[in-house]
């Protein structure tokens, strides 16, 4: 089966529609997805992974036990009996009771750098920062909020941090030693923190370790920068000039799955993070398409290869998510796990050739 | 979160011939909920994600399951849900209750890809009727009295003895669970102990969500008489019971063997770096029905293969562990084990810790 879609032009819609779009404005987004720019907002405090909390003041989530997060969300009114259908304004249901107050999350948008480093998610899944290094040898971190909007100047007079160019790890002890650090230090005109590593022979490796307030778990974020950074604004990237398929050849399907995983450990080598998303699901699409071919196979073996499938799938998922938050660890953990899949799957349909 | 159809960008990158790349970009899913994500959740989620289920959530309207995006998207990845660990690879196992690798794809595309609603009429959260999966049971056994956890406590682990002495012996086929309140009823272990207590023997491991298995035709764990047959229940309140005092008084139900039967042994295996248990091995010819797991710590890849004395190896199970879902596996087909098979179990992950093993296995038909 070919995959053959007129995704350039797709490609191009969604490149303008993310550039266009403001991040809080889903408005023009296909697929039912309802505008949300015209109905109020509030601040409340939620969970970073179960968005149903919705609390007035910080605290813990009941679900996970998480810090809340502040975030903003868009307000609505709703009956019980029709929670599909969104009220502008409180007021009573047929049954005669009061609407509920229903507040929904607008997802944040856009993770292309601002000022041309490389942009990262915190953990915490709210938090964003962008590091640059430029030829001025100042390493800078900018702060963004859930919105990836600028951090306000209040928070971002909260962050410590330290950029750390040298250090060892004991694979005995998991722990780490640093050997060179420079502290984070708010620029003049508090837009963003400054450390001054001198300079560094590229690629320049640095690891920037960030507490967003004080008591708060600190982050680590691995840089490389393969060339200095030069600030300008986000592009979409270079246009695409040809067309990835999904080959029938088996042998074909093989060696571009072997391909990907050579360019994403290449990748994970040159500490190019935020770029590992692309091939891991080009590899994901490859082995999907594998997973029609197991009734193909001997009886036995067809089990084994869905569950091979299946592992690949979730560390392509797992590797896009690593990617983002920009830890070296999990990146390597996700890519390992994905370079086992493909060996799995390679053995599997390999053999059936 | 989001993430769209980013694929959709990477296509169109050509494998060769590309420069430069940023950071992908928030597009939305190709994959609604109503096109989509409904017809999966209903079929693989519903029986628990719907309203009087034992999920803290329902997943079968747009508007339930859309704040969840996140905790599904982290579930998914890790492999946790749905909670059903078997490993049909390594050997072919009885209701395989797993999502398909493409379900999975299309789930994840949607939780972090905008989640959108989709065309249609909303989806009917259809509340669930909490039911005897395997039909009436033969013998059903509740609580003694109501339990309460209490508004401080937010889990709890309690015994109950359901029945003080069985008159005769029986063959227990199966059991299965009705929880009192499905809101705070985790998981269950259903056994058998001699009447001052001693080695509990298992009946059932339950978890929510899946219809009991009986064991092969005719066979079924022996109830002796003067046993006392108990519960051992894993209270875990959802959030929406945080603070609040809950009670409940759950039903165990049990499907007999009928007329003479064969008893179903468990036989506890070696697990690398604990202590050997006192038999690793079969003293007679049997056959391999399923492999339990116990107190298992999470992320344990389990791999039991049978050695038989002519030296042919059989892959017997393969597994994950989970903490707290401690289950049973039972195999597709039971597995011909000769007197003086011994087993082999590799552990992969996490370090086993406290994990303990057994295989059901019952003398063949005659």
């Amino acid at each position: 089966m070919k995959h053959l879609a007129s995704i350039a032009a797709i490609a191009c819609v969604v490149s303008g529609l993310a550039l266009a779009q403001a991040p809080s404005n889903p408005a023009s987004a296909p697929n039912g997805m309802s505008a949300q720019s015209d109905k109020p907002t509030e601040s409340i405090w939620s969970c970073p992974v179960h968005a149903v909390v919705a609390e007035q003041n910080p605290g813990k989530c009941p679900i996970c036990r998480r810090d809340l997060v502040i975030v903003t969300a868009t307000v609505s009114w709703i009956c019980p009996d029709r929670p599909e259908v969104e009220r502008p304004a409180p007021g009573k249901c047929a049954d005669g009771s009061q609407a509920e107050k229903r507040y929904v999350q607008s997802t944040h948008a856009n993770h292309n750098p601002r000022h041309g480093g490389l942009f990262f998610m915190a953990p915490d899944l709210w938090h964003h920062l962008e590091g640059t290094y430029q030829s001025d040898e100042i390493f800078r971190v900018y702060l963004y909020d859930d919105y990836t909007k600028p951090l306000p100047a209040d928070l971002t007079k909260q962050v410590t941090g330290r950029v750390v160019t040298k250090e060892t790890f004991d694979a005995a002890t998991k722990t780490t030693k640093e050997i060179t650090a420079f502290p984070l230090r708010l620029s003049a005109d508090g837009e963003y923190l400054e450390g001054r590593p001198g300079r560094m022979k590229l690629p320049a490796e640095m690891t920037a370790k960030v507490k967003f307030k004080t008591g708060d778990q600190e982050y680590r974020f691995d840089f490389t920068f393969a060339e200095f950074s030069v600030d300008k604004a986000a592009t979409a990237g270079d246009v695409a000039t040809s067309l990835f398929e999904v080959p029938d050849d088996l042998s074909q399907v093989l060696m571009l799955l072997d391909e990907r995983v050579t360019v994403i450990g290449d990748l994970v080598r040159k500490g190019a993070f935020a770029e590992v998303w692309v091939p891991a699901f080009q590899a994901k699409d490859l082995a999907l398409s594998l997973d029609a071919r197991t009734r193909t196979l001997p009886l036995a073996k067809r089990a084994g290869a869905t569950g091979a499938v299946e592992r690949l799938v979730r560390a392509a998922w797992t590797l896009d998510a690593a990617g983002d938050t920009g830890n070296r660890s999990d990146v390597e953990q996700g890519y390992s796990a994905l370079a086992s899949a493909a060996r799995e799957v390679a053995v599997t349909f390999g053999s059936s050739k | 979160m989001t993430r769209g159809v980013a694929f959709l960008l990477a296509c169109a990158c050509a494998i060769a011939g590309v420069r430069r790349l940023d950071a992908h970009k928030p597009v939305t899913s190709k994959y609604t909920y109503s096109e989509d994500v409904y017809p999966i959740v209903k079929e693989h989620c519903g029986s628990c994600h719907a309203p009087g289920g034992v999920a803290p959530m329902s997943l079968l309207t747009y508007e339930a399951a859309r704040p969840w995006a996140e905790s599904i998207r982290l579930e998914l990845t890790a492999g946790h849900m749905p909670p059903w660990f078997g490993d049909p690879g390594v050997a072919p196992l009885k209701e395989v209750h797993k999502l398909s690798p493409r379900d999975i794809d299309v789930v994840l595309t949607w939780v972090s890809g905008g989640t959108p609603p989709g065309p249609g009429k909303p989806t009917p959260d259809v509340a669930i009727k909490n039911v005897w999966r395997r039909g009436r049971p033969d013998l059903t056994l509740s609580l003694p009295a109501p339990f309460t956890l209490p508004a401080e406590k937010s889990e709890d682990t309690r015994e109950f003895v359901l029945q003080a002495a069985n008159a005769r012996d029986r063959l227990i086929a199966a059991a299965d669970v009705l929880p009192g309140n499905a809101a705070i009823v985790h998981d269950a272990l259903i056994y058998t102990t001699g009447p001052n207590g001693g080695t509990p023997s298992v009946i059932a491991a339950w978890v929510p969500g899946f219809a009991p298995v009986a064991a092969a035709a005719g066979a079924g764990f022996l109830w002796r008489a003067g046993e006392q047959l108990a519960v051992r229940i894993h209270y875990k309140k959802t959030w929406k019971y945080e603070s609040k005092p809950a009670s409940d008084r759950t039903t165990v139900g049990l499907y007999l063997v009928k007329g003479a039967g064969r008893e179903v042994r468990s036989l506890s295996l070696p697990v690398p770096g604990a202590p050997a248990p006192s038999s690793a091995g079969v003293d007679e010819d049997v056959q391999a029905l399923a492999v339990r797991s116990a107190d298992a710590p999470s992320d344990v890849a389990v791999r039991i293969e049978a050695v038989r004395p002519d030296g042919s190896r059989l892959p017997i199970s393969g597994f994950s562990t989970r903490s707290g879902w401690d289950q049973r596996y039972w195999l597709e087909r039971p597995a011909t084990l000769p007197k003086g098979t011994h087993f082999e179990v590799t552990t992969t992950g996490a370090a086993p810790g406290s994990l303990r093993l057994s295989l059901d296995v019952v003398k063949p038909a005659p």
